[in-house]
């Protein structure tokens, strides 16, 4: 009890049949991937069967995830295109600033305590073009590399870097700091 | 937003799937090697006719001659009934059962694999 299995293992024994070692990676990433989602698609409902369906996804290829490569980027791109295929089904009903104000938040409020300043920077971020915005949000809140947001993203490493520079810089002139 | 653990959900759906699945592989597996195994069985039998209708099994009466009879002529019987062996029959029901062995062999880790989805299905399957 308490020993970590990393997610390569995991994927491992369920690709050896233990069908069950499926429940730690779901345990593992639900929350990350409801916040991942909810940020593109702004209703609670839609997200959770949107992880579901990304969960089936995967379980139904897991025999191709190569254990060598880091699973976490597989499942991100697994729930984005799950996403967009939700999303080309029906149109988002909630607006940007009803779904952020119930998500947890992440690193770029770091050093910020006060929850009107949290507000500030979650609308800041809203008003950010959606390239920009979704680059923002799978590096501080789904906590991605450069090199996983581009696979995610199907962006280059360098376009990364430099929309979340923009980004920061466009959230500077937002703010005012 | 109210969040609800889509664990049970999901591995509710996941136990589903993998029961079709494994039900599916189970059949094809079986439908495969019995589809083969029947061929292997009608290329024998025909085999066992055409050696029936030469008369070929009663060259085997030589085994209830005398030692002697049989030292010296064991060869030559032999001989007769190789030449008699209806062998393009034979050597197709052969590789039909290579075939059958070669899908055993290249499918171990699968069946390795079904075996343990089965038993946890069936764990599954016990708990309350």
């Amino acid at each position: 009890m308490g020993e970590y299995i990393q997610d390569e293992e995991l994927v491992r024994r369920v690709q050896e049949g233990d069908i069950f070692a499926f429940e730690h990676l779901i345990r593992r990433y639900q929350q990350k991937l409801l916040s991942f989602v909810m940020r593109i698609i702004f209703d609670g409902q839609a997200a959770q069967d949107v992880v579901q369906d990304t969960f089936i996804s995967l379980y139904k290829t897991i025999d191709r995830v190569d254990t060598k490569k880091k699973f976490s980027s597989y499942l991100y791109t697994i729930a984005r295109n799950t996403t967009i295929s939700s999303l080309r089904a029906k149109k988002p009903a909630a607006s940007i600033d009803e779904s952020i104000a119930d998500t947890d938040a992440g690193a770029p409020e770091d050093g910020i305590t006060s929850q009107e300043q949290r507000e500030r920077v979650r609308r800041a971020i809203a008003k950010l073009e959606e390239k920009y915005r979704r680059v923002v949000e799978l590096y501080y809140f789904s906590d991605l590399s450069y090199e996983e947001i581009g696979k995610t993203l199907r962006l280059p490493v360098n376009t990364v870097r430099t929309h979340l520079a923009r980004a920061k810089q466009k959230l500077r002139d937002i703010l005012n700091v | 937003m109210k969040t609800m653990d889509l664990t049970k959900p999901v591995m509710e759906r996941v136990v589903r799937l993998e029961r079709q699945r494994t039900k599916r592989w189970i059949r094809v597996f079986s439908a495969t090697v019995g589809i083969l195994l029947f061929i292997v069985l009608v290329f024998l039998a025909q085999a066992w006719i055409r050696l029936s209708e030469r008369h070929t099994w009663d060259l085997f009466t030589l085994l209830l001659e005398d030692k002697e009879i049989i030292l010296e002529f064991w060869q030559d019987t032999a001989m007769v009934f190789f030449e008699e062996l209806p062998q393009k029959t034979l050597l197709t029901a052969g590789a039909v059962a290579t075939g059958i062995g070669m899908l055993f062999i290249f499918t171990v880790r699968k069946r390795a694999i079904i075996r343990r989805k089965m038993r946890e299905l069936a764990k599954r399957t016990k708990e309350p």
